[in-house]
C-alpha cells in the first residue's frame, strides 16, 4: 500500500526516449531489454520523476492535475495506479534517500498536450530473446535469421 | 581443444586477396582458395570500384580471412570450453569467449565455424568441404552475418528492411518480418518507377552525433521465382541462380536504381510495414512512432548484443522514427494482379 508521502526513484538502467515531444515516449530497460511505450500522461510523470521535480504520488498528481486540467482526487487515483504498475514492472522502487535528478527535462504548457487519458504504460516481451539476427534475410531462414524474404 | 591461430592457418600458404569498402570501413578477404574468393567477390560485386562518399573519418579495417577445414577437422572443438552459448537455432549457435583482456564471437554453422574478433575487426572462417554444396548459403549467411557483427563494432549497424526511392527521390523503408511482403512491394514499386535500392537490408550509422545516415545493402534482390513470371515488366529479368523457391536477380541493374543504391541518405521519409491481408484492396494505415520503433527494433541484427552497442543501434532507429511516418499498409491482392497500384497507394504518403 502506498502513501501520497513516499518517495519513488527510477530504475537508472531505465533508458527513456521521448518521440513525439510530449505526447509519446519509450522505455527501454537495459537490464533485461524490456520494451514499454507510455502515452503522454505517463511521459509527464515519468519525466518528473527521472528528473526529481515530483517524486511522491502527491506531487505527482498535483503536476497531472496542472498540466490536464483535472480535480486533484482523478488525478491522484490515476497517478497511484501508474505507480503501481510502475513497481510492478520493477521501473521504480522506494527510496528513503534524498532523489536526485537524473536527467532535466522541458515540460509541456497545457496547450502543447492532447486531451487527457489515464497515464498508460505499454509493456512489449523482452527483445532480448529475439533473433540475434533481427529476422535477416539470411539464406539459412530459420538459423538464426527468420526472415527469408 | 584446437587453438584457431590465423598464422598457423595462413602463414604458410599462397594466399588471395580482394578488397571493398562498406560504410565507409575498408574490407579485405584472404583466402588460399580462389572459388571462395570468386563467391565473395561475386556477392559482393556492388561494392567493388571506388568507395563511396559517405564524409566518416577513417575506420579501422575488416580482415576476413577464409580456408577449408580437413575432412577429418571437428569443428566444434574450435569453440574454447568455458565459451558461453548466446543464441542457438537449429544446428546454428554463437557463443563468446574471453580471454584476458581479448573476446570472441564464434559462429558454428554446422559445416563451418568462423570465429570474429570484433574490437581487432579479424574474422575467421573454417569451412567444412561439404559446405560448398549451399554456396549461397555460406556467402549470405555465413559470412553475412559475421561481417555484419564486425560491422557492429564499427559503428555501422544492420537494419532488416527493404529500401525503396521514389520518383521524387524520397527514401522509403518498408520492414517486416518473414513473408510480409517486402521484396513484394519492392519489386511491384520498382515496377512502376520507383527504384528499389535493397530488398533485404540497410546500413545505418552515425556520420555526427545525432546525424544518422542509411545506406543499401547492396546485393542481389531474391525474389519469389512466381513473381518473375507473373508481371509482365519481369519478362526480362534474368534469375542469375535459384535458391529454394528464390530467384536472385541483378534489380539494382534491372531497376536503374545503382546510383541511390551508394547514396547515403540523410533521412528516411516514411517507413512502411507491409502485412498482407488476402482482401482484395490494399490501404494504409498510421502506426504510432512506439509501435513503429518496436518493429524495427525486431528487425535490427543483433540488437541484444553488447549494451553499448544497442544503445547506440537504438539512438539511431530513434531518430530514424522521429523524422519518418510510419504506416502499416495492408496489402490485398490487388498489387499482386497489379503491381502499378503499389505506386498509387504509396503516392498517398504524406
Amino acid at each position: 500500500m502506498t502513501t501520497g508521502k513516499q518517495q519513488f526513484v527510477t530504475k537508472e538502467q531505465a533508458s527513456f526516449t521521448e518521440l513525439i515531444d510530449h505526447q509519446e515516449s519509450i522505455i527501454l530497460d537495459l537490464e533485461n531489454l524490456h520494451y514499454y511505450s507510455l502515452n503522454a500522461a505517463a511521459t509527464l510523470l515519468w519525466k518528473h520523476l527521472r528528473s526529481g521535480s515530483a517524486t511522491t504520488i502527491e506531487a505527482l498528481s498535483s503536476q497531472l492535475a496542472a498540466a490536464f486540467d483535472l480535480s486533484f482526487e482523478v488525478a491522484q487515483q490515476d497517478t497511484r495506479q501508474f505507480i503501481a504498475e510502475l513497481v510492478r514492472e520493477h521501473l521504480l522502487s522506494e527510496t528513503e534517500e534524498k532523489v536526485l535528478g537524473r536527467t532535466a527535462f522541458s515540460f509541456p504548457s497545457s496547450t502543447e498536450l492532447p486531451a487527457y487519458e489515464p497515464p498508460c504504460v505499454k509493456s512489449s516481451n523482452s527483445v532480448l530473446e529475439l533473433n540475434l539476427a533481427g529476422g535477416a534475410s539470411t539464406a539459412a531462414s530459420g538459423a538464426l535469421g527468420g526472415g527469408g524474404t | 581443444m584446437t587453438t584457431l591461430v590465423v598464422n598457423d592457418a595462413f602463414t604458410y600458404l599462397d594466399v588471395l586477396s580482394w578488397s571493398f569498402e562498406i560504410s565507409g570501413v575498408p574490407v579485405t578477404f584472404v583466402t588460399p582458395d580462389v572459388y571462395l574468393l570468386s563467391l565473395c567477390q561475386s556477392y559482393f560485386r556492388f561494392y567493388s570500384g571506388s568507395p563511396t562518399p559517405i564524409s566518416l573519418p577513417p575506420k579501422q579495417p575488416i580482415r576476413l580471412y577464409l580456408r577449408f577445414a580437413a575432412p577429418s577437422m571437428d569443428l566444434k572443438h574450435f569453440i574454447p570450453v568455458d565459451a558461453k552459448l548466446l543464441a542457438q537455432q537449429e544446428v546454428t549457435t554463437i557463443w563468446k569467449a574471453s580471454e584476458q583482456e581479448r573476446y570472441y564471437f564464434h559462429f558454428n554453422f554446422g559445416n563451418a565455424l568462423f570465429r570474429v574478433e570484433p574490437m581487432r575487426g579479424q574474422i575467421v572462417g573454417i569451412i567444412s568441404p561439404n559446405a560448398l554444396r549451399w554456396p549461397h548459403l555460406m556467402v549470405n549467411t555465413y559470412i553475412f552475418m559475421t561481417l555484419m557483427l564486425a560491422l557492429r563494432w564499427r559503428g555501422s549497424y544492420h537494419l532488416h528492411t527493404a529500401a525503396v526511392v521514389s520518383p521524387q527521390q524520397r527514401l522509403t523503408l518498408i520492414c517486416g518480418g518473414q513473408r510480409a511482403g517486402k521484396t513484394t512491394l519492392t519489386t511491384a514499386l520498382g515496377v512502376a518507377g520507383w527504384y528499389p535500392i535493397s530488398d533485404d537490408g540497410v546500413m545505418l550509422h552515425l556520420t555526427s552525433p545525432n546525424v544518422v545516415k542509411v545506406q543499401a545493402f547492396r546485393r542481389d534482390f531474391h525474389l519469389a521465382a512466381s513473381l518473375l513470371r507473373q508481371w509482365e515488366a519481369l519478362h526480362d529479368l534474368e534469375a542469375r541462380y535459384f535458391y529454394n523457391d528464390r530467384a536472385c536477380v541483378d534489380g539494382l541493374t534491372f531497376f536503374k536504381a545503382e546510383s541511390f543504391a551508394s547514396t547515403s541518405f540523410a533521412r528516411v521519409d516514411q517507413i512502411v510495414f507491409p502485412e498482407l491481408t488476402g482482401q482484395k484492396e490494399s490501404y494504409l494505415e498510421t502506426v504510432s512512432s512506439s509501435e513503429a520503433l518496436r518493429y524495427l527494433i525486431e528487425q535490427s541484427m543483433f540488437f541484444p548484443l553488447e549494451r553499448e552497442h544497442t544503445q547506440r543501434q537504438m539512438s539511431l532507429l530513434v531518430a530514424l522514427v522521429k523524422e519518418a511516418s510510419c504506416y502499416r499498409l495492408r496489402t490485398g491482392t490487388d498489387i499482386w494482379e497489379n503491381p502499378y497500384r503499389a505506386g498509387e497507394v504509396l503516392r498517398n504518403v504524406k
